[in-house]
């Protein structure tokens, strides 16, 4: 189940210009064609509600001028979706109110990162965030529902006999914001269990040879 | 001679091909042409039917096998929405074993039907999931079909029968996995693990007929 793109990697801060080192760096670890700067925060909303389909890691800023408007991209986000994932950004992370801090850890913000830290050192913290988007068992279920095509996503993919019918759009749907009776967290929970099943139940499919080696190596 | 009830609500939107294609699977897994069968499919998929057919089975024991929809507290049908099996029937299940592949009923509908005397239940304590393609759809009926099959054509207790059906599922889940069809065999470890039963005193298909 590993990714096979690259996500998209969205900035939103209105201090970042495209001539600085950090969009240098991830133009040339993500390419160019997915790396997006927005300096206004209600275009970077725009474009991710239009990218939904794709996974999606935004470096948000949260002051843009005196405003805190970060947080209002953060709550618009999050209420769609559940599975963008965000390295949010502040200039003094003491300033950061208990609410706001809570209001972040909650929605499940992935990072919250002061915002001097070097280029590369930001650039580490979204390769971190791109291993650990793909190690979710949801985010997989999303980028295999994305490997079908749209008329294929649209099509009944699985029934109940509660009374209920899912195409795999539905299920993605669900994956992101817990609509659809939850089918999407039931769906990645029943992968889970495969996955543990055969963890528990069956060591060869892992790769007996490898924990052998491991084993000697100790 | 065995008394069988199959309630299937082939005319549901959803699941009613395949409430026809898992009451297909039974017929050519077991022979009943010889026993006393009432079909309540579509329409007649009510509780008066069903009592009607209860009453027809003047006090024997019998068989319900229930191909429908399902909550907690009731087995219901496109003609029956609050229920063809309900806690309001349910005493009337006293002499039977229900079998069926409803989501949720093992919840409450199970307990009511046992506090009522019926002799053996199979069914799920959650949603049963069944895939829209055909191949594995009829994969998923085999492994729901399984208990009641090796009841009827071995001399197998209820119990054991379940435990034969669970294995088949593990095998079927085996063979998905082989073939990498992970989306497939997460819902069918999910159906197994929502499976749930009730077995009184070893109920076999002799004490079935026999009473």
């Amino acid at each position: 189940m590993a990714t096979s793109t690259k996500p998209y990697i969205v900035l939103i801060d209105d201090d970042i210009t495209e001539d600085q080192p950090l969009i240098g760096y991830l133009h040339r670890e993500y390419g160019a064609s997915n790396v997006f700067l927005f300096q206004e925060p209600t275009e970077g909303i725009r474009f991710i509600e239009a990218n939904l389909a794709k996974r999606i890691i935004v470096l948000l800023d949260i002051m843009f001028g005196e405003k805190a408007q970060g947080f209002d991209v953060f709550d618009r986000i999050t209420e769609k979706s559940k599975l963008v994932c965000f390295i949010v950004m502040t200039g003094n992370l003491e300033a950061v109110s208990k609410r706001e801090l809570q209001r972040l850890v909650n929605r499940h913000a992935w990072y919250i990162v002061q915002r001097d830290k070097s280029a590369k050192e930001i650039l580490a913290l979204i390769n971190e965030a791109e291993t650990h988007l793909m190690m979710r068992v949801d985010g997989a279920l999303e980028e295999w529902i994305l490997r079908h095509g749209p008329d294929e996503q649209q099509k009944p993919f699985i029934k109940t006999r509660g009374g209920e019918s899912y195409s795999l759009a539905d299920i993605l749907l669900s994956l992101r914001t817990g609509e659809n009776e939850a089918i999407g967290q039931e769906m990645a929970a029943d992968i889970l269990a495969v996955a543990i099943d055969l963890l528990v139940r069956d060591k060869s499919r892992i790769g007996k040879d490898n924990l052998a080696g491991s084993k000697e190596s100790k | 001679m065995l008394n069988i009830i199959i309630a299937s609500d082939d005319i549901d939107t959803t699941i009613g091909t395949n409430c026809v294609l898992a009451c297909q699977h039974l017929h050519n897994a077991v022979d009943l042409s010889i026993q006393n069968v009432t079909l309540l499919n579509g329409y007649l998929c009510t509780p008066v039917e069903v009592e009607k057919a209860i009453v027809s089975f003047d006090q024997q024991r019998f068989i319900l096998v229930a191909y429908s929809h399902g909550t907690e507290d009731t087995l219901f049908s496109t003609a029956a929405g609050n229920g063809y099996v309900s806690l309001a029937n349910a005493y009337q299940f006293a002499t039977s074993l229900v079998y069926t592949v409803s989501c949720w009923s093992g919840v409450k509908l199970k307990h009511e039907l046992i506090k009522h005397g019926c002799h053996g239940y199979v069914g799920y304590v959650d949603r049963v999931k069944v895939p829209e393609n055909e191949t594995d759809e009829l994969l998923f009926i085999e492994c729901e079909n399984k208990g009641l099959v090796h009841l009827l054509t071995t001399g197998a207790s209820l119990t054991e029968s379940v435990e034969e059906m669970k294995r088949y599922y593990r095998k079927q889940y085996d063979e998905l996995i082989d073939q990498e069809m992970y989306a497939v065999a997460g819902p069918l470890l999910h159906n197994l693990g929502a499976l749930t039963f009730y077995d009184y005193e070893a109920l076999t298909r002799s004490e079935l007929e026999s009473h």
